[in-house]
């Protein structure tokens, strides 16, 4: 042992500091390669994965780069430290995480190729090999020993490392096999381009990585195996491209993402430069980075205006369509309308038979009158074409109105109908006609949504919090979370209301909630869920 | 938490395998230091020799 401590002390290397930062580093080229193969791809991984941690592709492509980044850490380490035990330690770790950048590699294809996870037999099947890797690498099998017959700080590999370079081998011959079936499949067809970009970046990636390894270990030319590591920003330079062009990783933008983190990550390892000639070698890449994806970012954003416009002028023309369409459409329903009225009128002109269908016929006419008349409404409101009449409104009154009339209607559904007030005039100025057929609105379907039970309306002024509050309840079908987020959106309906209100729009609620809202109001639904019932209030700022 | 080890358990259990076998390299390379030193070129033995493993 003594004649160990002193062949290492003769060999007069430098300490290490955080493990990978020393003198005995003797090539500026082996950091960065590092920094240009570990940045790129780590970026790339860490923005893909937590765009959706759930997504199988992007949880694989995560594992793999971090497979890659821990044999990254590892080998420099190696490079850096002068530690005996240490060398040994990261020797056998980036020989046990190798072959799993290649598995995950191989995972990922498979996954990306055929959108398909592997089956439990596919697993135990493609992962069986590494076994033999994490049992036998850190026995003798993996490393021989450390060579002290020079300075070089190299351990002697064992078989085992060996057996590890043709597993590598192996599943990249895999990913081709797979990348061609993929090809050959007609389901496929379409994603032929994506799938070629894919297999041609992840096959550079790993030949180079392991070619140049076992370059390094046979040659004993451990400079060799620095030149593999450009693969990798090559690989992530096409996953970039693969996001950009056909939205892969169901990322839609990623452009920002990269300019912040790479900027982020360039700015702090600044803090790290240990001369100021070197600050270059990071300036550089900064430079360089933030050109490309910075036009890349300012091309998208006007591409995203641009595109912005024309569905602005998409929208408006929609919209003058809708109201076009139902101008006409109204004004063939009020003839109608019109017609059957002046035959109603006339009950000797008419046969007796005949009666039932002009009153029926009046009554559709009625009814179709009042969904279009909502429809113009709702696009007159998003247009802004909507005048509203400031009037003075005795809120009690326009209750009394309404509820004179539903009142009869739902007790005729059999169904139970309570209004409270404490009977005091409540004042409010505003447009009368709007706020009626806004009230009205949710009473009505507060009765339609009901099949048994109970429908109640209360009045009431607040002092307290200056508001005057008409609360609407029923024992109806209720809201689920999902039908109050459509709720007061245009066209928007709960899940179950054609079933109830087959004449259902979609555009009461939201024509509801823009004039309450014009009155500088508003209006919360609250439900405890599926059939059980739900109360609609709204609040009108006391003025 | 249950629903997160069912989605992952593959990953998770590959995690563990490479957990104990680095655990295991750490704790005879870096704790016990039991390993052997080749002081000169001829004491290095041939990795495809079987006798070097014996």
């Amino acid at each position: 042992m003594e004649n160990i401590n002193q062949i290492i002390e003769s060999c007069e290397w430098f300490p290490s500091s955080f493990l990978v930062i020393s003198e005995n580093v003797f090539s500026p080229l082996l950091y960065y390669s590092y920094f240009f193969a570990f940045v790129p791809t780590i970026l790339i991984g860490l923005i893909i994965f937590f765009n959706n941690t759930k997504r199988l592709e992007n949880k694989v492509l995560f594992l793999m780069l971090v497979s890659f980044s821990v044999w990254v850490f590892g080998n420099l380490t190696i490079w850096a430290t002068e530690f005996p035990k240490y060398t040994m330690f990261f020797w056998t770790m980036i020989n046990t995480v190798e072959p799993f950048v290649y598995f995950f590699a191989f995972y990922l294809a498979y996954v990306f190729f055929f959108k398909k996870d592997f089956s439990i037999k596919q697993k135990i099947f493609y992962f069986s090999p590494l076994l033999i890797t994490l049992i036998f690498a850190p026995t003798s099998l993996g490393l021989l020993g450390y060579n002290l017959s020079d300075c070089d700080r190299n351990a002697i590999e064992g078989i085992v490392a060996k057996y590890g370079y043709i597993i590598e081998i192996i599943y990249i011959i895999l990913i081709i096999h797979f990348a061609f079936k993929a090809c050959a499949n007609k389901q496929l067809k379409s994603r032929k381009k994506e799938i070629a970009i894919f297999t041609i970046g992840i096959s550079l990636f790993l030949f180079s990585f392991s070619l140049s390894n076992m370059a390094e270990v046979f040659s004993e030319n451990w400079y060799i195996g620095q030149y593999g590591l450009f693969g990798a920003p090559i690989f992530a330079g096409l996953l970039a491209y693969l996001i950009v062009k056909f939205k892969t990783f169901n990322i839609k933008l990623i452009a920002p993402q990269v300019l912040v983190f790479s900027l982020i990550f360039l700015n702090v390892s600044m803090l790290f430069v240990r001369s100021i000639e070197n600050i270059r070698y990071v300036l550089i890449p900064t430079i360089i980075i933030s050109s490309i994806v910075g036009s890349i970012l300012i091309r998208s954003v006007k591409k995203l205006d641009h595109q912005k416009e024309l569905l602005d002028i998409a929208n408006k023309e929609q919209e003058n369509l809708i109201h076009f369409i139902s101008h006409q459409v109204k004004g063939f329903f009020t003839k109608s309308r019109n017609i059957f009225d002046t035959l109603n009128s006339e009950p000797d002109a008419v046969h007796e038979s005949l009666k039932p269908l002009i009153i029926e016929g009046l009554r559709s006419d009625n009814e179709g009158i009042t969904v279009v008349t909502n429809i113009l409404n709702a696009a007159n409101l998003k247009t802004g074409k909507v005048n509203y009449v400031s009037n003075k409104v005795y809120i009690n009154t326009l209750l009394d109105k309404i509820i004179e009339k539903e009142k009869v209607v739902a007790e005729n559904k059999g169904l139970k109908f309570e209004y409270q007030t404490d009977g005091k005039m409540i004042e409010f100025s505003g447009d009368e006609m709007r706020l009626q057929d806004s009230i009205l609105n949710i009473i009505q379907n507060a009765i339609n949504y009901t099949q048994s039970g109970s429908i109640s309306v209360k009045l009431e002024k607040d002092e307290l919090s200056k508001k005057i509050k008409i609360k609407i309840s029923d024992t109806g079908i209720g809201l689920t979370e999902q039908d109050k987020q459509k709720l007061f959106k245009s066209g928007g309906r709960g899940s179950d209301s054609l079933r109830y209100n087959v004449n259902s729009t979609g555009y009461g609620l939201y024509i509801a909630k823009q004039v309450i809202e014009r009155h500088d109001g508003k209006i919360i639904a609250e439900s405890a869920g599926r059939n059980m019932g739900s109360t609609f209030t709204i609040e009108l700022p006391i003025k | 938490m249950i629903n997160f080890i069912k989605e992952n358990i593959f990953f998770i259990i590959i995690a563990l395998f490479i957990l104990v076998s680095v655990s295991f390299s750490y704790y005879r390379y870096v704790v016990l230091e039991d390993f052997e030193y080749f002081l000169t070129e001829e004491e290095i033995p041939e990795q495809f020799n079987i006798n070097s493993y014996i």
